[in-house]
């Protein structure tokens, strides 16, 4: 009992430290002052301003871009990811440390480095950058997070249940499709968020890929506004609205899946 | 266990077709000659112009040329970035918006176009620019290459000490001495730009010199001699102790939230700080020290690899009418590269009780102007600032000095 | 694997060239050398290393035990609760750590060195107990059991099954952590008011500045580095792995 709580209490105390800042955010977000920290007195304007872009560099599209090009990313780094994970497992034990060390150089070089020289990859090779790079460029770092998420599913897993499928009369594809991958789901699924998380957190990659199209996502609006005039005070209502959303669906979610298994 | 090798390969090959083809469409989408020049590519800092202008200008360019134009507005957060992009990346920017020493550095190292001054029936507002900020301008040319031809000032400013009011006294700001006044210790914060910071210590080391008159200004701050370098070494190193830390882009917020007393400050950050600070009750002001300081802008240039020049140099051109300038200023903040009668009487404000002499930069008949100091700086104050050129060949070796000063986290 | 050959390989190679290589294009050794001259670089990426090893220290610490309480917890709850400790990751990172500055001058906690600390975890802890409570949470509960059965009490239990069993999710943890605290650089600025400089500020410096050569040359250092540890680590991690799969 006293371990229950003791339990619970760790991760509440860790939950509210995380959290912390959030509150901070979203609290400000009901005053006007452009200073994060100054209070001026209780206001819903900045909730009203949000959605008033302008049409070139406005945080609405900004929004928009980030998120389509997130799901892509992490769509297409799942997928790249997966059957990355799955090649790395069927080499020779020195071939598999050799592309494991392949595979976890995008996360350890610096993002600025990386974002360097997939700038210099594009220029070389004439590609006209835009959406498409960037896409490119955020798989490019996902996917290795993707199949650092996968590949101890797969060691973990028993070998033999693809045997016995393909003893049992099932084609390789049919056996990958019903054995292995819902196996590997947990893993893609982790895989898929931390893709997506990191692919709309980016800022230097982006930055360097995002060619002369007038394309911008959530990273380089923010940045670039602060370095002129401070952060875009909207920023505070739009996080604290991009929270509360993603919780309250999450609960949804949560509610209906209990529902599920009653 | 083996997964068999065929469906392996067979699903590599069928994602590499896809991404191929991905690509291959996107390439295509690229524009094709004829529809690029229909297209003003506009490469700038973010909130620095009037947005409205940028779906006003396409009207006003059928008008005067009967072309269509469209805009793509692109926003940078630092020159460096935007320097990177164009001189490495070639990118097909037609105009775009550097600092002035960045533009040195672009026109020293060919980037840039000049500007083509045909406007036909349009007649050319680029005139409207001070002459204060023209002749300034002429110390950027290269032989061959005269500066006026490439750039178009548009905002410019002063660099000084924003202070906080309540703890610094307006006597004290007047000399960059405050910053190493032991008593301010720890409430300093400065500018993390090496550009700035060596003009200041310079002129603080060297200001025995130049009241004696043994040096100019102008040559303390753009010789760069190793002594100069060593001098600069030494006062900074004498100041770092005394900072509360280096900020590139939060010291104005950080004043404005009372956190610290002191900031080296450029006057449009200044105004906002001031502005800001006056909300939550805490009272700010600006000065430009009497050891000297520097007057920046940050000019309209073309850069070498832009597809429609023409287009960009109407653009500069419509960007100089004072209507215009004046739009421009209100949404940025900052103070325009234009001179017109109708500046004065927009930014003249009868409240203020003291004038500022700006013959300089209005002309003859205005040494007695009711007007924001700040923004708008006295002759006095602009005699002891002086316009920095890039470090070029000595880059590397004050960057080596920037960086002993930063210093490991040992000190 | 061919795009991943590619993608990581061909931006790899231009990283190498850069680094050889002085502004006109000349093949030179000057850069490296620069590194080993000059004190600061070599000093600020020793003491960048050292705030990774405690940011990822205190990860590990933090996170272990969080880990190990989730995937105690009920299925469902537990991928709850799993997102949560994800979500403030889907703010900004920026304005995240704007909002940890105005959450230390609200505490009336000064800046520093400690502040620096604090933000790393912050934003690093969701990255290190993602690996960790995936990999406890497929722990076969047979092996537990069998333990159990074998007259283990609880504490053998842990040490000698379970943590053993772990040590893949920590070392993806660690990986995921380690090197990229040593290239935040926004963390430093904003949290130390760049008092404390790290080596990610020194690279965006040099990349920013112009002197590209150096920057590269300052990355493949870094990189050969902790490649080097990867793989001594590595040997270790692979042999656990096969253990672990021998039933």
């Amino acid at each position: 009992m006293i371990k229950r709580i003791l339990s619970s209490s760790y991760l509440g105390i860790l939950l509210v430290m995380l959290y912390a800042p959030i509150l901070i955010i979203v609290i400000f977000s009901f005053t006007e002052a452009k200073v994060l920290g100054n209070w001026t007195g209780f206001s819903l304007k900045l909730y009203a301003s949000i959605f008033h872009g302008g049409l070139h560099h406005s945080l609405t599209s900004a929004l928009w871009n980030t998120l389509i090009i997130g799901l892509i990313a992490a769509a297409a780094s799942t997928v790249l990811g997966t059957m990355a994970a799955i090649g790395i497992y069927n080499l020779l034990p020195r071939a598999q440390k050799a592309m494991q060390m392949v595979n976890t150089i995008p996360i350890l070089n610096p993002d600025i480095i990386t974002a360097i020289s997939l700038f210099l990859l594009f220029v070389s090779l004439g590609i006209s950058q835009g959406y498409a790079t960037v896409i490119l460029a955020h798989i490019t770092f996902c996917t290795p997070y993707v199949v650092l998420s996968v590949l101890p599913r797969l060691r973990r897993m028993n070998p033999n249940l693809y045997e016995a499928a393909l003893d049992l009369g099932a084609t390789p594809l049919l056996a990958v499709w019903r054995i292995l991958l819902p196996e590997l789901k947990p893993g893609m699924i982790s895989g898929f968020i931390l893709a997506f998380t990191l692919s709309i957190d980016d800022f230097v990659v982006t930055l360097f890929t995002i060619g002369n199209q007038g394309l911008e996502t959530l990273s380089t609006y923010i940045y670039a506004d602060a370095r002129r005039g401070g952060l875009t005070p909207e920023l505070r209502p739009l996080s604290a609205i991009i929270f509360i959303t993603v919780l309250a669906l999450l609960l949804v979610i949560n509610q209906r899946a209990a529902k599920k298994k009653l | 266990m083996r997964t068999t090798a065929k469906p392996k390969f067979r699903n590599y090959l069928i994602v590499l077709v896809l991404l191929a083809s991905v690509i291959s469409i996107f390439n295509a989408c690229k524009e094709s000659n004829e529809s690029r020049k229909k297209v003003l590519k506009i490469y700038n800092w973010a909130d620095y112009i009037d947005e409205g202008l940028l779906t006003e200008f396409p009207k006003w360019y059928k008008e005067q040329t009967g072309e269509d134009v469209k805009i793509v507005y692109q926003v940078f957060d630092m020159p460096e970035v935007m320097y990177t992009k164009i001189a490495m990346g070639k990118e097909d920017f037609d105009l775009t918006c550097p600092t002035q020493y960045v533009i040195e550095k672009m026109l020293k190292n060919d980037l840039l176009l000049p500007i083509d001054r045909n406007f036909g029936k349009t007649g050319s507002s680029l005139g409207n620019i001070s002459p204060f900020l023209r002749n300034r301008m002429d110390a950027f040319s290269v032989p061959g290459k005269k500066a006026v031809d490439y750039m178009v000032p548009y905002m410019w400013g002063t660099s000084g000490i924003l202070y906080n009011t309540k703890n610094i006294s307006k006597n004290e700001a007047q000399s960059w001495a405050c910053l190493w006044d032991p008593k301010n210790k720890g409430k300093i914060l400065m500018k993390d730009h090496y550009w700035d910071v060596y003009n200041m210590a310079a002129t603080v080391g060297f200001y025995p010199d130049i009241v004696s008159g043994k040096r100019t200004r102008y040559d303390v701050s753009n010789d760069h001699a190793d002594a100069d370098i060593a001098m600069v070494e030494k006062q900074l190193k004498a100041l770092k102790p005394n900072l509360a830390g280096w900020e590139a882009d939060f010291g104005k917020e950080m004043m404005a939230k009372g956190q610290d007393w002191l900031n080296y400050a450029w006057s449009g950050d200044a105004v906002w700080a001031i502005d800001e600070a006056k909300k939550v009750g805490v009272s700010l002001d600006y000065e430009v020290p009497k050891e000297g300081s520097n007057v920046w802008f940050d000019g309209w240039v073309i850069p070498k690899y832009a597809r429609n020049v023409k287009a960009a140099s109407y653009f500069l051109n419509y960007l100089c009418q004072a209507k215009i300038a004046l739009r421009n200023m209100n949404v940025s903040g900052y103070c325009s590269a234009v001179a017109t009668p109708e500046i004065i009487k927009a930014q003249s404000d009868s409240t203020l009780t003291e004038t500022v002499n700006l013959n300089y930069f209005f002309g003859p008949g205005n040494g007695k102007l009711h007007i924001n100091p700040i923004q708008y700086p006295d002759s006095s104050v602009v005699d002891r600032c002086v316009l920095l050129h890039d470090f070029l060949d000595k880059n590397d070796q004050v960057l080596e000095m920037w960086s002993r000063v930063k210093g490991n986290n040992v000190n | 694997m061919l795009f991943l050959a590619f993608f990581v390989l061909v931006p790899m190679a231009l990283i190498v060239f850069y680094a050889f290589t002085t502004i006109e294009g000349t093949f030179t050794f000057a850069n490296i050398q620069k590194f080993w001259i000059h004190p600061e670089a070599m000093q600020t990426f020793l003491y960048s290393v050292v705030v990774a090893l405690i940011t990822t220290v205190i990860c590990i610490l933090i996170g272990y035990p969080a880990a190990y309480i989730l995937s105690k917890m009920e299925s469902r709850k537990a991928k709850l609760l799993v997102i949560l400790f994800i979500l403030p990751m889907w703010i900004n990172f920026l304005i995240r750590t704007l909002a940890t500055v105005a959450l230390f001058d609200f505490l009336k906690i000064p800046l520093g060195e400690g502040a620096l600390i604090f933000g790393m975890v912050y934003n690093f802890l969701p990255f290190m107990i993602y690996p960790i409570y995936n990999i406890l949470q497929k722990t076969d509960q047979n092996l537990i059991e069998a333990a159990q059965d074998l007259g283990a009490n609880p504490r053998q239990v842990f040490f000698k099954t379970i943590f053993p069993l772990s040590i893949p999710g920590i070392t993806s943890g660690i990986i995921m952590v380690f090197m990229p605290v040593i290239s935040t650089f926004a963390i430093a600025e904003l949290l130390t008011i760049n008092n404390i400089k790290l080596f990610g500020t020194t690279l965006q410096e040099n990349i920013y500045n112009g002197t590209w050569n150096y920057g590269a040359a300052l990355s493949l250092v870094m990189l050969l580095f902790i490649g080097i540890t990867v793989v001594l680590n590595g040997e270790g991690s692979s042999k656990a792995a096969e253990e672990g799969n021998l039933i």
